[in-house]
Protein backbone atom coordinates (compact mmCIF):
# COMPACT_ATOMS: atom_id res chain seq x y z
CA UNK A 1 0.00 0.00 0.00
CA UNK A 2 1.36 3.00 -0.93
CA UNK A 3 1.24 5.74 1.65
CA UNK A 4 -1.24 8.53 1.27
CA UNK A 5 -1.10 12.10 0.95
CA UNK A 6 -3.89 13.82 0.82
CA UNK A 7 -7.28 12.30 2.39
CA UNK A 8 -10.33 14.09 1.77
CA UNK A 9 -14.01 12.93 4.10
CA UNK A 10 -17.16 14.11 2.89
CA UNK A 11 -16.57 17.42 2.42
CA UNK A 12 -19.55 19.63 1.93
CA UNK A 13 -19.24 22.99 1.20
CA UNK A 14 -21.65 26.30 1.36
CA UNK A 15 -20.91 29.68 0.49
CA UNK A 16 -25.14 30.08 0.51
CA UNK A 17 -27.29 28.12 3.06
CA UNK A 18 -29.00 25.36 0.96
CA UNK A 19 -27.18 25.81 -2.31
CA UNK A 20 -23.48 23.24 -1.69
CA UNK A 21 -20.92 23.37 -4.02
CA UNK A 22 -19.41 20.64 -2.34
CA UNK A 23 -21.92 17.50 -1.58
CA UNK A 24 -19.96 14.98 0.32
CA UNK A 25 -16.54 14.53 -0.98
CA UNK A 26 -14.67 11.86 -0.76
CA UNK A 27 -11.05 11.19 -2.24
CA UNK A 28 -7.88 9.72 -1.07
CA UNK A 29 -4.81 10.73 -2.51
CA UNK A 30 -1.09 8.91 -3.10
CA UNK A 31 1.82 10.30 -2.66
CA UNK A 32 2.46 11.16 -6.10
CA UNK A 33 1.48 11.10 -9.47
CA UNK A 34 -0.81 13.72 -11.73
CA UNK A 35 -4.90 13.39 -10.56
CA UNK A 36 -6.93 15.71 -13.22
CA UNK A 37 -10.47 16.91 -11.74
CA UNK A 38 -12.77 17.21 -14.72
CA UNK A 39 -16.50 18.27 -15.10
CA UNK A 40 -18.55 21.24 -15.58
CA UNK A 41 -17.94 24.83 -14.72
CA UNK A 42 -19.84 25.20 -11.15
CA UNK A 43 -19.27 21.77 -10.25
CA UNK A 44 -17.22 22.50 -7.71
CA UNK A 45 -13.79 21.64 -8.94
CA UNK A 46 -12.22 25.01 -7.84
CA UNK A 47 -13.88 24.91 -4.49
CA UNK A 48 -12.79 21.38 -3.96
CA UNK A 49 -8.71 22.47 -4.21
CA UNK A 50 -8.71 25.82 -2.31
CA UNK A 51 -10.59 23.71 0.65
CA UNK A 52 -7.48 22.04 0.07
CA UNK A 53 -5.23 24.58 1.42
CA UNK A 54 -8.65 26.62 3.38
CA UNK A 55 -8.48 29.17 0.94
CA UNK A 56 -11.97 28.34 1.69
CA UNK A 57 -13.17 27.18 4.42
CA UNK A 58 -15.28 23.88 4.50
CA UNK A 59 -18.67 23.63 5.81
CA UNK A 60 -18.41 20.03 6.95
CA UNK A 61 -16.28 16.65 6.34
CA UNK A 62 -12.48 16.19 7.33
CA UNK A 63 -9.33 16.85 5.05
CA UNK A 64 -6.36 14.48 6.77
CA UNK A 65 -3.16 15.92 4.96
CA UNK A 66 0.33 13.75 6.11
CA UNK A 67 -2.67 12.26 8.98
CA UNK A 68 -3.24 16.15 10.56
CA UNK A 69 -7.05 17.18 10.16
CA UNK A 70 -6.47 20.57 8.30
CA UNK A 71 -9.97 21.75 8.99
CA UNK A 72 -9.66 22.84 12.55
CA UNK A 73 -6.37 24.68 12.20
CA UNK A 74 -6.10 28.49 12.35
CA UNK A 75 -3.57 30.82 12.65
CA UNK A 76 0.33 29.48 12.77
CA UNK A 77 -0.18 25.74 12.39
CA UNK A 78 -2.77 26.63 9.71
CA UNK A 79 -0.11 28.68 7.68
CA UNK A 80 2.41 25.82 8.39
CA UNK A 81 0.43 23.64 6.72
CA UNK A 82 -0.59 25.82 3.83
CA UNK A 83 3.37 26.56 2.85
CA UNK A 84 3.43 22.39 2.72
CA UNK A 85 1.37 23.01 -0.51
CA UNK A 86 1.86 24.32 -3.26
CA UNK A 87 -0.85 26.29 -5.86
CA UNK A 88 -0.97 27.36 -9.25
CA UNK A 89 -3.31 29.43 -10.54
CA UNK A 90 -5.73 30.12 -13.69
CA UNK A 91 -4.70 33.68 -13.96
CA UNK A 92 -1.34 33.08 -12.69
CA UNK A 93 -1.57 35.40 -9.83
CA UNK A 94 1.32 36.78 -10.13
CA UNK A 95 2.41 40.08 -7.86
CA UNK A 96 2.36 42.22 -10.87
CA UNK A 97 4.57 44.95 -10.24
CA UNK A 98 7.70 43.13 -8.36
CA UNK A 99 9.92 41.36 -10.35
CA UNK A 100 9.96 37.91 -11.41
CA UNK A 101 12.37 36.86 -8.77
CA UNK A 102 10.77 38.33 -6.37
CA UNK A 103 7.78 36.26 -7.36
CA UNK A 104 9.39 33.00 -7.00
CA UNK A 105 11.14 34.17 -3.79
CA UNK A 106 7.52 34.98 -2.35
CA UNK A 107 7.00 31.27 -1.99
CA UNK A 108 8.97 31.35 1.12
CA UNK A 109 7.41 33.99 2.90
CA UNK A 110 5.86 31.48 4.76
CA UNK A 111 9.22 30.85 6.19
CA UNK A 112 11.06 34.74 6.56
CA UNK A 113 9.85 36.98 9.13
CA UNK A 114 8.70 40.25 8.51
CA UNK A 115 11.96 42.31 8.46
CA UNK A 116 13.48 40.22 5.94
CA UNK A 117 10.70 40.33 3.85
CA UNK A 118 10.34 43.83 4.11
CA UNK A 119 14.20 44.17 3.60
CA UNK A 120 14.45 41.40 0.64
CA UNK A 121 16.98 39.45 2.63
CA UNK A 122 15.90 36.22 1.30
CA UNK A 123 18.56 33.64 2.89
CA UNK A 124 20.92 32.24 0.66
CA UNK A 125 20.13 29.26 -0.25
CA UNK A 126 16.80 30.18 -1.02
CA UNK A 127 18.02 33.03 -3.72
CA UNK A 128 20.45 30.42 -5.28
CA UNK A 129 17.57 28.23 -5.70
CA UNK A 130 15.19 30.37 -6.77
CA UNK A 131 17.73 31.24 -10.00
CA UNK A 132 18.23 27.68 -10.29
CA UNK A 133 15.00 27.21 -11.23
CA UNK A 134 14.08 30.38 -12.89
CA UNK A 135 17.14 28.86 -15.18
CA UNK A 136 15.44 25.43 -15.13
CA UNK A 137 11.88 26.99 -15.98
CA UNK A 138 13.76 29.01 -19.04
CA UNK A 139 13.47 31.88 -17.44
CA UNK A 140 17.18 32.82 -16.58
CA UNK A 141 17.28 36.23 -18.69
CA UNK A 142 13.91 37.38 -17.00
CA UNK A 143 14.68 37.07 -13.26
CA UNK A 144 14.95 41.19 -13.16
CA UNK A 145 12.02 42.16 -15.64
CA UNK A 146 8.37 42.78 -13.90
CA UNK A 147 6.47 39.77 -13.96
CA UNK A 148 3.27 42.23 -16.06
CA UNK A 149 5.69 42.42 -18.60
CA UNK A 150 5.90 38.59 -19.09
CA UNK A 151 3.64 36.16 -21.51
CA UNK A 152 1.22 34.37 -20.23
CA UNK A 153 2.68 31.22 -20.70
CA UNK A 154 6.12 32.37 -19.04
CA UNK A 155 3.96 33.84 -16.42
CA UNK A 156 2.44 30.16 -15.56
CA UNK A 157 6.15 29.16 -15.43
CA UNK A 158 7.21 31.75 -12.79
CA UNK A 159 3.56 30.80 -10.98
CA UNK A 160 4.91 27.21 -11.25
CA UNK A 161 8.06 28.37 -10.02
CA UNK A 162 6.67 30.06 -6.75
CA UNK A 163 4.68 27.10 -5.81
CA UNK A 164 7.67 24.86 -5.82
CA UNK A 165 10.14 27.43 -3.89
CA UNK A 166 8.09 26.43 -1.20
CA UNK A 167 9.09 22.69 -1.75
CA UNK A 168 6.10 21.82 -1.11
CA UNK A 169 5.12 18.07 -0.43
CA UNK A 170 1.41 18.75 -2.65
CA UNK A 171 1.14 21.02 -5.58
CA UNK A 172 -2.81 22.14 -6.88
CA UNK A 173 -3.26 23.59 -9.97
CA UNK A 174 -6.48 25.34 -10.47
CA UNK A 175 -6.98 25.33 -14.50
CA UNK A 176 -3.55 26.49 -14.46
CA UNK A 177 -3.79 26.42 -18.81
CA UNK A 178 -7.49 27.93 -19.29
CA UNK A 179 -5.87 30.78 -20.25
CA UNK A 180 -2.97 29.18 -22.26
CA UNK A 181 -3.38 28.57 -25.89
CA UNK A 182 -2.80 25.15 -26.82
CA UNK A 183 0.79 24.76 -27.67
CA UNK A 184 1.76 26.99 -24.28
CA UNK A 185 -0.50 24.62 -22.55
CA UNK A 186 0.67 21.21 -23.26
CA UNK A 187 4.16 23.08 -22.43
CA UNK A 188 2.80 24.01 -19.17
CA UNK A 189 1.23 20.37 -18.56
CA UNK A 190 4.42 18.89 -19.39
CA UNK A 191 6.66 21.31 -17.38
CA UNK A 192 4.30 20.55 -14.06
CA UNK A 193 4.14 16.95 -14.77
CA UNK A 194 8.07 16.87 -14.70
CA UNK A 195 8.70 18.61 -12.50
CA UNK A 196 6.15 17.09 -9.77
CA UNK A 197 7.80 13.95 -10.78
CA UNK A 198 11.59 14.88 -10.04
CA UNK A 199 10.59 16.05 -6.57
CA UNK A 200 7.98 12.88 -5.81
CA UNK A 201 5.02 15.29 -4.93
CA UNK A 202 1.71 14.65 -5.81
CA UNK A 203 -0.75 16.91 -8.27
CA UNK A 204 -3.90 17.89 -8.13
CA UNK A 205 -4.87 19.48 -11.19
CA UNK A 206 -8.50 21.44 -12.59
CA UNK A 207 -8.97 21.23 -16.07
CA UNK A 208 -11.33 21.42 -18.54
CA UNK A 209 -9.37 20.25 -21.44
CA UNK A 210 -10.11 16.31 -21.50
CA UNK A 211 -7.59 15.53 -23.72
CA UNK A 212 -5.14 17.61 -22.42
CA UNK A 213 -5.93 15.63 -19.04
CA UNK A 214 -5.74 12.19 -20.17
CA UNK A 215 -2.88 12.87 -21.64
CA UNK A 216 -0.85 13.79 -18.65
CA UNK A 217 -2.88 12.42 -15.92
CA UNK A 218 -2.56 8.81 -14.04
CA UNK A 219 -5.89 9.37 -12.53
CA UNK A 220 -9.13 11.22 -13.55
CA UNK A 221 -11.40 12.79 -11.44
CA UNK A 222 -14.83 13.45 -12.80
CA UNK A 223 -17.04 15.86 -10.87
CA UNK A 224 -20.82 16.69 -11.63
CA UNK A 225 -23.07 19.35 -8.81
CA UNK A 226 -20.57 18.91 -6.11
CA UNK A 227 -20.13 15.07 -6.12
CA UNK A 228 -17.68 12.76 -7.48
CA UNK A 229 -18.97 10.55 -10.29
CA UNK A 230 -16.12 9.48 -11.88
CA UNK A 231 -12.70 8.16 -10.72
CA UNK A 232 -10.09 5.69 -12.49
CA UNK A 233 -7.75 5.98 -14.99
CA UNK A 234 -7.84 8.02 -17.88
CA UNK A 235 -8.44 5.24 -20.51
CA UNK A 236 -11.56 4.27 -18.43
CA UNK A 237 -12.91 7.78 -19.32
CA UNK A 238 -15.42 6.84 -22.24
CA UNK A 239 -17.82 8.98 -23.92
CA UNK A 240 -20.46 7.43 -21.69
CA UNK A 241 -18.52 8.47 -18.63
CA UNK A 242 -18.12 11.95 -20.38
CA UNK A 243 -21.86 12.00 -21.10
CA UNK A 244 -22.50 11.61 -17.57
CA UNK A 245 -20.12 14.03 -16.30
CA UNK A 246 -20.94 17.07 -18.28
CA UNK A 247 -24.45 15.85 -19.49
CA UNK A 248 -25.70 15.06 -22.68
CA UNK A 249 -23.74 13.95 -25.74
CA UNK A 250 -24.25 16.53 -28.29
CA UNK A 251 -21.21 18.87 -27.67
CA UNK A 252 -18.75 16.12 -28.26
CA UNK A 253 -19.60 15.55 -31.83
CA UNK B 1 -45.27 63.15 -30.01
CA UNK B 2 -42.35 64.92 -29.12
CA UNK B 3 -39.30 66.28 -30.18
CA UNK B 4 -36.85 63.82 -28.43
CA UNK B 5 -39.47 60.69 -30.18
CA UNK B 6 -39.42 62.73 -33.44
CA UNK B 7 -35.55 62.93 -33.42
CA UNK B 8 -35.09 59.49 -32.70
CA UNK B 9 -37.17 58.30 -35.58
CA UNK B 10 -35.66 60.54 -37.79
CA UNK B 11 -38.12 62.70 -38.77
CA UNK B 12 -35.95 65.98 -37.08
CA UNK B 13 -31.97 66.50 -37.28
CA UNK B 14 -30.59 65.91 -33.68
CA UNK B 15 -29.09 69.33 -33.17
CA UNK B 16 -25.41 70.64 -33.60
CA UNK B 17 -24.60 74.23 -32.47
CA UNK B 18 -24.72 75.92 -29.83
CA UNK B 19 -27.97 77.45 -29.38
CA UNK B 20 -29.52 74.71 -31.13
CA UNK B 21 -28.26 72.28 -28.10
CA UNK B 22 -29.87 74.70 -25.57
CA UNK B 23 -33.19 74.75 -27.20
CA UNK B 24 -32.97 70.70 -27.36
CA UNK B 25 -32.31 71.03 -23.64
CA UNK B 26 -35.22 73.13 -23.38
CA UNK B 27 -37.25 70.52 -25.24
CA UNK B 28 -37.06 68.33 -22.38
CA UNK B 29 -39.50 69.12 -19.20
CA UNK B 30 -36.38 68.08 -16.41
CA UNK B 31 -33.82 69.92 -17.98
CA UNK B 32 -35.79 73.03 -18.19
CA UNK B 33 -37.69 73.60 -14.67
CA UNK B 34 -33.68 72.54 -13.48
CA UNK B 35 -32.17 75.23 -15.74
CA UNK B 36 -35.06 77.88 -14.33
CA UNK B 37 -34.41 76.85 -11.26
CA UNK B 38 -30.44 77.41 -11.12
CA UNK B 39 -30.78 81.27 -13.11
CA UNK B 40 -33.55 81.78 -10.77
CA UNK B 41 -31.64 81.11 -7.37
CA UNK B 42 -28.75 82.68 -8.58
CA UNK B 43 -30.56 85.88 -9.32
CA UNK B 44 -31.98 85.59 -5.74
CA UNK B 45 -28.38 85.08 -4.75
CA UNK B 46 -26.74 87.90 -6.07
CA UNK B 47 -29.48 90.53 -5.11
CA UNK B 48 -29.39 88.81 -1.29
CA UNK B 49 -25.36 89.90 -1.43
CA UNK B 50 -26.08 93.22 -3.08
CA UNK B 51 -24.01 92.09 -5.97
CA UNK B 52 -24.97 94.39 -8.40
CA UNK B 53 -23.18 95.68 -11.69
CA UNK B 54 -22.65 99.21 -10.08
CA UNK B 55 -20.92 97.54 -6.77
CA UNK B 56 -18.99 95.06 -9.22
CA UNK B 57 -17.55 98.48 -10.71
CA UNK B 58 -17.00 100.40 -7.41
CA UNK B 59 -14.81 97.22 -6.78
CA UNK B 60 -13.28 96.94 -10.13
CA UNK B 61 -11.92 100.77 -9.30
CA UNK B 62 -10.53 99.59 -5.88
CA UNK B 63 -9.07 97.53 -7.02
CA UNK B 64 -7.38 99.09 -9.64
CA UNK B 65 -5.94 101.66 -7.00
CA UNK B 66 -4.85 98.74 -5.12
CA UNK B 67 -2.78 96.99 -7.36
CA UNK B 68 -0.96 100.51 -8.76
CA UNK B 69 0.05 100.11 -4.37
CA UNK B 70 1.26 96.62 -4.34
CA UNK B 71 4.41 97.83 -6.69
CA UNK B 72 6.80 97.98 -7.22
CA UNK B 73 7.42 95.21 -4.54
CA UNK B 74 9.91 96.09 -1.46
CA UNK B 75 11.83 93.03 -0.80
CA UNK B 76 14.65 95.05 1.29
CA UNK B 77 12.46 96.33 4.45
CA UNK B 78 11.67 92.97 6.05
CA UNK B 79 14.12 90.88 4.00
CA UNK B 80 15.34 89.13 7.20
CA UNK B 81 11.46 88.41 8.45
CA UNK B 82 10.91 87.15 4.87
CA UNK B 83 13.62 85.09 4.79
CA UNK B 84 12.86 83.41 8.40
CA UNK B 85 8.97 83.00 8.46
CA UNK B 86 9.65 80.92 4.55
CA UNK B 87 12.28 78.41 6.13
CA UNK B 88 9.86 78.36 9.27
CA UNK B 89 6.65 77.80 6.46
CA UNK B 90 9.01 75.15 4.37
CA UNK B 91 9.90 73.40 7.70
CA UNK B 92 6.40 73.33 8.79
CA UNK B 93 5.48 71.76 5.59
CA UNK B 94 8.07 69.03 5.49
CA UNK B 95 8.00 68.28 8.87
CA UNK B 96 4.32 67.87 8.74
CA UNK B 97 4.10 65.73 5.27
CA UNK B 98 6.68 63.53 7.28
CA UNK B 99 4.66 63.09 10.13
CA UNK B 100 1.35 62.92 8.34
CA UNK B 101 2.53 60.48 5.71
CA UNK B 102 4.07 58.32 8.36
CA UNK B 103 0.68 58.17 10.03
CA UNK B 104 -1.74 57.71 7.16
CA UNK B 105 0.46 54.42 6.12
CA UNK B 106 -0.57 52.68 9.08
CA UNK B 107 -4.48 54.16 9.07
CA UNK B 108 -4.80 54.05 5.17
CA UNK B 109 -4.26 49.66 5.66
CA UNK B 110 -6.56 50.03 8.80
CA UNK B 111 -9.13 51.44 7.07
CA UNK B 112 -9.29 49.01 4.04
CA UNK B 113 -12.54 47.19 4.37
CA UNK B 114 -11.37 44.32 1.80
CA UNK B 115 -8.20 43.56 4.67
CA UNK B 116 -9.33 44.01 7.96
CA UNK B 117 -12.72 43.54 10.02
CA UNK B 118 -15.10 46.56 10.62
CA UNK B 119 -14.38 46.81 14.02
CA UNK B 120 -11.17 48.14 13.01
CA UNK B 121 -12.32 49.78 9.59
CA UNK B 122 -15.19 51.79 10.72
CA UNK B 123 -13.02 53.96 13.70
CA UNK B 124 -10.19 54.02 11.60
CA UNK B 125 -12.45 56.07 9.06
CA UNK B 126 -14.16 57.72 11.50
CA UNK B 127 -10.49 59.20 12.44
CA UNK B 128 -9.86 60.24 8.74
CA UNK B 129 -12.64 61.53 8.11
CA UNK B 130 -12.67 63.78 10.91
CA UNK B 131 -8.95 64.74 10.21
CA UNK B 132 -10.69 65.83 6.61
CA UNK B 133 -13.80 67.68 7.96
CA UNK B 134 -11.98 70.88 8.61
CA UNK B 135 -10.33 73.77 6.40
CA UNK B 136 -6.55 74.01 7.65
CA UNK B 137 -7.15 77.48 9.13
CA UNK B 138 -9.97 75.88 11.60
CA UNK B 139 -8.00 73.58 12.88
CA UNK B 140 -4.63 75.37 13.05
CA UNK B 141 -6.70 77.89 15.31
CA UNK B 142 -7.69 74.74 17.45
CA UNK B 143 -4.25 73.79 17.71
CA UNK B 144 -3.26 77.52 18.87
CA UNK B 145 -5.73 78.07 21.30
CA UNK B 146 -4.75 73.96 22.68
CA UNK B 147 -0.79 74.40 22.59
CA UNK B 148 0.51 77.95 21.99
CA UNK B 149 1.41 80.46 19.31
CA UNK B 150 3.88 79.02 17.05
CA UNK B 151 4.98 76.74 14.52
CA UNK B 152 4.48 73.75 16.61
CA UNK B 153 0.89 74.18 15.56
CA UNK B 154 0.98 74.99 12.06
CA UNK B 155 2.82 71.23 11.96
CA UNK B 156 0.15 69.77 13.61
CA UNK B 157 -2.33 71.34 11.65
CA UNK B 158 -1.09 69.87 8.07
CA UNK B 159 -0.22 66.33 9.92
CA UNK B 160 -3.90 66.40 10.85
CA UNK B 161 -4.65 67.50 6.83
CA UNK B 162 -2.18 65.03 5.54
CA UNK B 163 -3.43 62.26 7.59
CA UNK B 164 -7.35 63.19 6.31
CA UNK B 165 -6.27 63.37 2.82
CA UNK B 166 -3.43 60.34 2.22
CA UNK B 167 -5.50 58.26 4.61
CA UNK B 168 -8.59 58.55 2.86
CA UNK B 169 -7.23 58.05 -0.60
CA UNK B 170 -4.67 55.31 0.10
CA UNK B 171 -7.77 53.63 1.64
CA UNK B 172 -9.51 53.92 -1.71
CA UNK B 173 -6.59 52.30 -3.16
CA UNK B 174 -6.12 49.49 -1.16
CA UNK B 175 -9.59 48.58 -1.51
CA UNK B 176 -9.04 48.69 -4.96
CA UNK B 177 -6.21 45.96 -5.36
CA UNK B 178 -6.53 42.98 -7.30
CA UNK B 179 -7.30 39.81 -4.31
CA UNK B 180 -6.08 37.56 -6.73
CA UNK B 181 -2.50 38.04 -6.19
CA UNK B 182 -3.04 38.55 -2.44
CA UNK B 183 -4.69 35.56 -2.72
CA UNK B 184 -1.54 33.88 -4.08
CA UNK B 185 0.51 35.01 -1.00
CA UNK B 186 -1.88 33.70 1.20
CA UNK B 187 -1.42 30.31 -0.61
CA UNK B 188 1.60 30.17 0.46
CA UNK B 189 1.72 30.45 3.95
CA UNK B 190 2.74 33.72 4.31
CA UNK B 191 2.01 35.53 7.64
CA UNK B 192 -0.42 38.71 7.36
CA UNK B 193 2.29 40.85 7.55
CA UNK B 194 4.50 39.13 4.89
CA UNK B 195 1.10 39.41 2.76
CA UNK B 196 1.00 43.20 3.39
CA UNK B 197 4.25 43.58 2.33
CA UNK B 198 4.14 41.43 -1.02
CA UNK B 199 0.84 40.91 -1.85
CA UNK B 200 -0.79 44.59 -0.85
CA UNK B 201 1.91 47.01 -0.62
CA UNK B 202 3.36 46.33 -4.16
CA UNK B 203 0.34 47.27 -5.56
CA UNK B 204 -0.55 50.45 -4.08
CA UNK B 205 2.83 51.60 -3.46
CA UNK B 206 3.72 53.81 -6.70
CA UNK B 207 -0.03 55.91 -5.48
CA UNK B 208 0.91 56.05 -2.36
CA UNK B 209 4.11 57.98 -2.82
CA UNK B 210 1.90 59.78 -5.79
CA UNK B 211 -0.78 60.63 -2.56
CA UNK B 212 2.47 62.00 -0.43
CA UNK B 213 3.69 64.09 -3.14
CA UNK B 214 0.66 65.72 -3.63
CA UNK B 215 0.07 66.38 -0.04
CA UNK B 216 3.60 67.65 0.83
CA UNK B 217 2.51 70.23 -2.04
CA UNK B 218 -0.32 71.12 -0.66
CA UNK B 219 1.20 71.55 2.67
CA UNK B 220 3.92 73.85 1.32
CA UNK B 221 1.02 75.93 0.06
CA UNK B 222 -1.52 75.83 3.65
CA UNK B 223 2.20 76.45 5.17
CA UNK B 224 1.70 79.59 4.00
CA UNK B 225 -1.56 80.96 5.45
CA UNK B 226 -1.31 79.26 9.07
CA UNK B 227 0.59 82.20 10.52
CA UNK B 228 -2.47 84.05 10.04
CA UNK B 229 -3.81 82.67 13.01
CA UNK B 230 -0.77 82.48 14.53
CA UNK B 231 0.18 78.93 14.10
CA UNK B 232 3.98 79.68 12.45
CA UNK B 233 5.45 80.27 8.99
CA UNK B 234 5.41 83.56 6.60
CA UNK B 235 1.22 84.18 7.13
CA UNK B 236 2.20 85.83 10.26
CA UNK B 237 4.13 88.82 8.03
CA UNK B 238 2.08 89.17 5.22
CA UNK B 239 -0.71 89.35 7.11
CA UNK B 240 0.51 92.09 9.45
CA UNK B 241 1.91 93.67 5.97
CA UNK B 242 -1.67 93.91 5.20
CA UNK B 243 -2.69 95.72 7.99
CA UNK B 244 0.07 98.14 8.01
CA UNK B 245 -1.11 99.04 4.75
CA UNK B 246 2.56 97.89 3.75
CA UNK B 247 1.30 96.83 0.12
CA UNK B 248 4.79 96.73 -1.51
CA UNK B 249 5.92 94.29 1.27
CA UNK B 250 2.82 92.31 0.85
CA UNK B 251 3.66 92.33 -2.68
CA UNK B 252 7.25 90.70 -2.26
CA UNK B 253 6.28 88.44 0.03
CA UNK B 254 3.88 87.35 -2.54
CA UNK B 255 6.02 86.87 -5.08
CA UNK B 256 8.40 84.81 -2.89
CA UNK B 257 5.79 82.07 -2.24
CA UNK B 258 4.60 81.76 -5.72
CA UNK B 259 8.43 81.11 -6.41
CA UNK B 260 8.82 78.71 -3.28
CA UNK B 261 4.85 76.80 -4.55
CA UNK B 262 7.14 76.40 -8.32
CA UNK B 263 10.27 75.28 -7.01
CA UNK B 264 8.10 72.71 -4.46
CA UNK B 265 6.09 71.64 -7.55
CA UNK B 266 9.47 70.93 -9.27
CA UNK B 267 11.20 68.93 -6.11
CA UNK B 268 8.00 66.77 -5.56
CA UNK B 269 7.47 66.04 -9.42
CA UNK B 270 11.17 64.80 -8.95
CA UNK B 271 10.31 62.96 -6.28
CA UNK B 272 7.64 61.28 -7.94
CA UNK B 273 9.42 60.08 -10.60
CA UNK B 274 12.23 58.89 -8.38
CA UNK B 275 9.49 56.31 -6.84
CA UNK B 276 8.24 54.99 -10.22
Amino acid sequence: MSPVTLDIRDLSKAYTRHEPVLRGVTVALDSEGVTAVIGPSGAGKSTLLRCVNRLVEPSSGRILFKGVDLTGLHGRPLREARRRIGMVFQEFNLVERLSVIENLLSGRLGYVPAWRAWLRKFPEPDIRRAFDLLERLGLGEFAGKRADALSGGQRQRVGIGRALMQEPELLLADEPTSSLDPKTSVEIMETMAELARERHIPVIVNMHDVALAQRFADRMIGMTDGRIVFDGAPDRLTNEVLAAIYGGEAWMR
Amino acid sequence: MDALTRRALGEMPFPSGWGDRLRWLGERQGGRVAAILVVGYAVYASLALGFTPARFWAGLTHGGVFLRRLFPPDFATRWSDIQYDMLESVEIAILASVLGIAVSLPMGLLGARNLMPAWITWPVRGIVSVCRSFHPVIVGIVFVKAIGFGPLAGVLTLAVASVGFIGKLFTEAVEEISLKQVEAVRATGASFSNVLIFGVLPQVSARFVGFSTYQLDSNLRNSTILGIVGAGGIGGTLFAAFQRFDYNIVCAIVIVIVGLIMVGEVVSEQIRKLFQ
